[in-house]
């Protein structure tokens, strides 16, 4: 699950009270994660003025924010404008007495992008996998609620099964990129072994992290 | 109808205005009437690199403000009838210039001239967006290093999304790379990017190599673009440059170390 902060109120002060003691007690957990927002839980749909701030101030806890969930349309156009991403809201539990029926999401699509992604660029395949048919430059973001196939070189950013999905995988013909994750569990590129840099590698989450296997 | 360059790279310092002066020059000679525009206001160089910056009465704020019309503000070269020099302000900053206030300029010029070259800013901020926003064909010019070629790769991102012809839907713009401050002898000494490794990263139509050379400091020193040093291998790679933006397929020259033969060793040069 992609670790999400909900704000419930814009007091910027009492945030960052609360970030400290959270950090504090697992640093490790927090250090460089991709973080969600969800706003679904604020007073108001309007524009928020210290929105920029928040995320600034989640930053400079260590955390990376990747996009935002429930937001209005207002609220949106700022995460874009801070080159966030717009995420689905959280899929709510299933009522009791319904359990079973399986929950309404879009159809799922594969999104195809057949163009370099360049640094600084952001591709969110939000209904389902994501297909690279050219490289993905350092410093560029690449997520994917399904699977993500890289067939140029992967050196950005790739987050797969970003809303929780733990089946996701990242699959790539040359392996360079800065981080990889799978529903949130993370490894930064320091953290691979050499013997599958520039290689064709799949990357799965089991029980014990991310797996890493030669193709 | 002109057709709008623009000479754009991310990085500082690694070569927009030298390229923007000897390119302009270079499609003067060639009879093709040119203006060249400085977009860094605040910081101009352009005059100093034309040689011109003794003759600058009006500049790019002036007319856009309408303190001044174009014809007052434009410097025609002394060397090339065919070349015109747009310079900018040096007291006034970037929010002088609007996209509005721009376009009007750039539609002026269109009628007059066949080629306008705009020599970005570095960065990826107002004065970069707008020396871009218009332009039909951009030349990114690399350092081959590291921080260089990343910056790039994120100005190409931009030119493909906030272009006036990416917002209206048009066929893009025409990218086309240049390498600047090329050593073979450093990329043989494994100490700079190879030209391979800098295509590879940024995956663009390689329009010139320009290899590093004394001749473009000796060059700006004088205010003469450095393409007019026909002795030098910066200013030979120049005229290629040239050629291959108007059609020539020219093969690109000075990528390998060049061997020096006994009477070479023993005679230097």
């Amino acid at each position: 699950m992609l670790p999400t902060l909900v704000l419930r109120g814009l007091d910027i002060a009492a945030l960052d009270e609360f970030l400290v003691s959270q950090v504090a007690r697992s640093p490790a957990f927090f250090d460089q994660a991709p973080v969600a927002i969800d706003l679904s839980s604020l007073p108001t749909r309007e524009q928020l003025d210290d929105f920029p701030m928040v995320v600034g101030m989640l930053r400079g806890h260590g955390m990376i924010p990747v996009g935002v969930r429930g937001a209005s349309e207002e609220q949106k156009a700022q995460a874009l404008a801070l080159e966030l991403a717009v995420m689905p809201a959280a899929r709510k539990p299933a009522a009791a007495g319904r359990a079973g029926a399986p929950a309404a999401g879009p159809a799922p699509r594969t999104l195809v992008i057949d163009k370099p992604v360049r640094s600084g660029q952001h591709v969110y395949a939000e209904a389902g996998d994501l297909v690279l048919l050219r490289g993905v430059s350092s410093g560029a973001e690449v997520m994917a609620e399904g699977h993500i196939h890289a067939y140029g070189a992967l050196r950005g950013r790739a987050m797969a099964g970003v809303s929780g999905n733990g089946e996701a995988r990242i699959f790539c013909r040359e392996l360079g990129a800065e981080l990889v994750s799978i529903a949130g569990r993370y490894r930064v590129s320091e953290k691979f072994e050499s013997r599958y840099l520039g290689r064709a590698v799949q990357i799965s989450l089991s029980g014990e992290g991310l797996e890493f296997e030669l193709l | 109808m002109a057709r709008i360059i623009v000479v754009t790279s991310g990085k500082g310092g690694v070569g927009k205005t030298t390229t923007s002066a000897a390119f302009a020059m270079g499609l003067a000679e060639r009879g093709l009437k040119t203006v060249v525009i400085d977009f860094d206001v605040g910081l101009r160089n352009l005059d100093l690199i034309m040689g011109c910056e003794r003759r600058v009465v009006y500049d790019f704020v002036n007319v856009i403000s309408g303190d001044a019309n174009v014809g007052q503000a434009l410097i025609k070269d002394k060397r090339n009838p065919n070349l015109y020099v747009l310079p900018a302000s040096q007291t006034r900053d970037k929010e002088a210039l609007s996209v509005e206030g721009v376009g009007r300029v750039l539609e002026q010029l269109a009628e007059e001239f066949e080629f306008i070259v705009c020599d970005s800013p570095a960065g990826i901020e107002k004065g970069a967006t707008l020396a871009m926003y218009y332009a039909d064909d951009a030349i990114v010019v690399t350092n081959p290093e590291v921080s260089s070629v990343r910056d790039s790769d994120r100005m190409i991102g931009i030119l493909s999304s906030k272009s006036r012809r990416a917002e209206q839907r048009l066929e893009g713009i025409r990218e086309y790379l240049l390498v600047t401050r090329y050593s073979p002898e450093r990329v043989e000494r494994g100490e700079m990017l190879a030209l391979e490794d800098v295509q590879e990263i940024l995956s663009l139509e390689l329009i010139g190599v320009i290899p590093e050379s004394s001749a473009v400091l000796n060059s700006s020193n004088a205010g003469v673009p450095v393409i007019l040093d026909r002795e030098s291998s910066a200013g030979i790679a120049y005229g290629d440059m040239v050629s291959r933006y108007l059609g020539d397929d020219l093969p690109h020259r000075f990528l390998k170390v060049e061997k020096k033969g006994l009477l070479g060793r023993l005679f230097g040069g």
